[in-house]
């Protein structure tokens, strides 16, 4: 079920077109990495999903809401976090926790609840007495996640959570994010950091100068750049044997070696595959490893952009 | 205990926040000692300065009333501001866009943490404000209609604070926003201090109808400003593409009608003075039309988020249409305000037309150039009403009129020796005019062929847009009916949808 439907939206910002007839979906369950250069366009597009900005043109539907007709009721079923949350004064973790809850409406038991809810899953409760300003980078960011989650929103919008960081919060952020994904909620996730991306995203929209250049699985987006499947074959005998004996097989294209095997691309399917692996067994090579390699996010981000900058 | 939560849960979410960081911040435990420890220094030295006086107790309350005013005018509101300001800092005020609040709550969760704060002030100074009752000099009567007055014009200053914190993000603006605000402020208390003196020294004059009257004039008008504050704070921190406008059509409207209904109940008061209500109706009149040259200057096109809220039935949306945005709608709305304030004066025995009476002249002669002002340089600026430049010159524009109308005649006058054009003596001239008028002297013709000359062009230069401001709203009335039709036939077609 799409939650979040994107449908041609356009925005200038005097000359400058910083989003482009951009269209894409995200449905319930599925985590889609939102990845682009600088000044692509992705934070206008995020606005533009949260109501903040109004597109130009086209319409964004989230849960069959659209952003022009009914924000309140898109509002509603969102929780957008920006690049940089803001926080107040004088606030512990608690108060601003519960401030939150109150200005999502939330009443009685139910705001407790939530609270409580939003807690435990961020991890928040030794620091409950803490202020927010007081708290370090990763643990504002939790806190500002457990803002978002406050009032259980069917759509996270969440525009560069992972930058600055630390290795050991990214991972924290990205085992929160795929526990939420598990509950059923749509993430739209944008990062520069695409090793992140590629282990949580099931699905990616690749933007650039305003325009999607790409969207969709990172395995058919590697389908599309490249429709040969890419191999990866390692010998007890050496690499340049390894690489002539490649070259000779009909099918196999792009040889490449490195210091222990090559990666190769093959046009055929298993039955070429077995053939290939049988050849090498009887030309005596003595093949230790094949295995297909799967498709590298920032390749596809490299192959798909050119750096351009608006 | 259900109906502490029940409260609880009604609590304005902003003004539990702004209390409690209030609470927790410097800002107000400095300020409420500092207000303590000063009433305290100023009650004792009035005491001393005063002792063996009949009227020591008036003394020691206008001490006392110093410290407080300074305080709930001063300070309090002050505060306000720089809250509001730290709020709006990082994005703040945008995230709560997000939430399920609306822009009117956020800045009333602000008033009321204020009002509490001016209430916190003012349980602090009750036992010396108790000290100056049991001393000799002062009027219970006089003491309690001071501190309801106060605590009136505190919301009322907090109001305007609030929402001027929402007026710019950026850092030098605000500080001149800050100085300025700082200096009304000041002003403001250092003008209550002898009203208040005047009426604690003569508290009989409180019982004077005329007096009442003059402090019921100045709660409206601070309630008025405070009003027209909060909504322009609203629609400032709202949505661009949300209704800016009509709230605030609302708002006048409502005032002028306030206006008109305590002139009416003043007039049929036996002590009623004919000249002195005219001179009221001309003050409200130009009070209220002056925003009306911002909405005369808006952009015709109806945003997307405007069309929404337009009423599905016709009749409904052409009665609505002078308070839907948009320049067009923006004239109709200023023909709507000025034929009901013509109407209803003329309904006024004292100011129908007269032979002996040139009040109805000179009321005519008002409303046909307040209607030129006010339309005729919007509707010439109306092509480029997308620039914001333009904007901001239509808004001002009422009044350039006025000048240049005066100015640019006397110097072609000068120029061409024109008789006594160059000396500001022409019927363009809106002072001049109107004096020639008020003397009903030999003058007239050439004042009336210029002011009526001016409202036909105005007519005619506006009819076009007038036309497509109701062309639009019945547009989308007629857009909104038609999708109802289709979910409708949609819903009986399908009805588990």
């Amino acid at each position: 079920m799409k939650i979040l439907d994107v449908q041609s939206i356009s925005r200038s910002f005097g000359s400058v077109k910083a989003v482009d007839n951009v269209s894409f979906s995200v449905s319930a369950g599925e985590i889609c990495g939102f990845i682009g250069p600088n000044g692509a366009g992705k934070t206008t597009t995020m606005r533009i999903c949260s109501t903040l900005e109004l597109p130009d043109s086209g319409d964004v539907l989230v849960g069959g809401c659209s952003v022009l007709a009914d924000p309140r009721g898109v509002t509603r079923q969102i929780g957008f976090m920006p690049d940089a949350y803001a926080s107040e004064q004088n606030t512990p973790v608690r108060d601003y926790l519960e401030f939150h809850a109150r200005a999502q409406g939330l009443r009685g038991p139910a705001r407790g609840k939530a609270i409580r809810s939003v807690i435990d899953f961020t991890g928040l409760k030794p620091l409950l007495d803490k202020e927010v300003l007081a708290l370090s980078k990763g643990m504002r960011q939790r806190a500002g996640l457990a803002v978002t989650l406050l009032h259980d929103p069917s759509l996270l919008i969440l525009d560069e959570p992972a930058a600055g960081l630390d290795p050991r919060a990214r991972v924290e952020l990205r085992e929160l994010l795929s526990v939420l994904a598990e509950m059923g909620k749509a993430v739209l996730i944008s990062s520069h950091i695409l090793t992140e991306l590629s282990e949580i995203c099931d699905v990616v929209a690749v933007i650039e100068a305003g325009r999607i250049r790409a969207s969709g699985r990172v395995t058919d987006i590697q389908k599309q750049l490249s429709p040969d499947a890419l191999y990866y074959m390692r010998c007890i005998s050496s690499v340049e044997l390894l690489q002539r004996f490649l070259l000779e097989q009909p099918g196999v294209d792009k040889v490449r070696a490195d210091k222990q095997g090559c990666v190769f691309s093959l046009a055929e399917g298993d039955q070429a595959l077995a053939d290939l692996l049988g050849r090498a067994v009887t030309q005596g090579l003595r093949p230790l490893e094949m295995r297909p390699l799967t498709a590298d996010l920032e390749e596809v981000f490299l192959s798909l952009t050119e750096g351009v900058v608006q | 205990m259900i109906f502490p939560q029940w409260i609880d849960d009604r609590l304005n979410p902003i003004l539990v926040k702004e209390v409690r960081q209030a609470l927790r911040g410097r800002y107000f435990k400095v300020t409420y000692g500092l207000t303590l420890i000063a009433a305290t220094l100023v009650g004792i030295v009035c005491l001393l300065a005063a002792v063996n006086d009949e009227s020591v107790g008036q003394t020691y309350f206008l001490g006392i009333y110093l410290c407080m005013a300074t305080a709930m005018i001063g300070l309090v509101p002050f505060q306000a501001f720089v809250a509001a300001s730290g709020s709006g800092r990082g994005g703040q005020s945008e995230l709560m866009q997000l939430t399920a609040l609306r822009p009117r709550q956020i800045l009333a969760g602000g008033l009321l943490a204020s009002f509490v704060q001016s209430g916190l002030v003012l349980a602090a100074l009750a036992p010396f404000l108790a000290l100056s009752f049991l001393l000799p000099g002062v009027d219970l009567s006089v003491l309690i209609f001071v501190v309801l007055y106060t605590l009136l014009f505190s919301a009322c200053v907090s109001c305007v604070t609030l929402s001027a914190s929402f007026l710019t993000e950026n850092r030098l603006l605000r500080v001149i926003v800050m100085v300025f605000l700082g200096g009304w402020q000041f002003g403001l208390v250092s003008a209550a201090v002898p009203g208040v003196s005047e009426l604690v020294e003569n508290s009989s004059e409180l019982q004077d109808p005329e007096v009442q009257v003059i402090f019921a004039i100045f709660a409206g008008l601070a309630i008025f400003i405070a009003l027209f504050a909060f909504i322009g704070g609203t629609l400032r921190i709202s949505h661009p593409e949300e209704n800016r406008s009509t709230p605030l059509r609302v708002l006048m409207f409502g005032f002028a009608l306030a206006g008109l209904a305590f002139t009416f109940v003043g007039m049929r008061s036996p002590h009623a003075e004919a000249e002195g209500f005219v001179l009221a109706y001309l003050a409200l009149g130009f009070a209220m039309l002056l925003p009306s040259g911002i909405f005369a200057g808006e952009s015709e096109r109806l945003g997307r988020r405007v069309q929404v809220t337009a009423p599905k039935n016709a009749l409904v949306a052409l009665l609505v249409t002078p308070f839907m945005p948009g320049g067009g709608n923006g004239a109709l709305f200023n023909g709507l305000i000025l034929a009901l304030f013509g109407s209803i004066m003329l309904l006024f025995p004292t100011v129908q037309p007269d032979a002996d009476d040139p009040w109805a002249e000179l009321f005519i002669f008002c409303f046909l150039w307040g209607v030129t002002a006010f339309n005729l340089p919007t509707a010439l600026l109306q092509r480029w009403s997308n620039h914001m430049p333009v904007r901001v010159l239509s808004a001002f524009s009422p009044g350039l009129f006025f000048a240049g109308t005066a100015l640019v005649p006397a110097f072609i006058g000068l120029m061409f020796e024109g008789g006594n054009w160059g000396q500001f003596e022409h019927p363009f001239c809106f002072p001049w005019a109107f004096e020639r008028l008020a003397q009903n002297d030999s003058f007239q013709k050439p004042v009336w062929i210029v002011a009526v000359g001016m409202f036909v062009i105005t007519l005619l230069a506006n009819l076009k847009r007038v036309l497509r401001g109701l062309g639009e709203v019945q547009r989308v009335s007629k857009l909104r009916r038609e999708n109802q039709a289709r979910v409708d036939a949609f819903e009986k077609e399908v009805p588990a949808a």
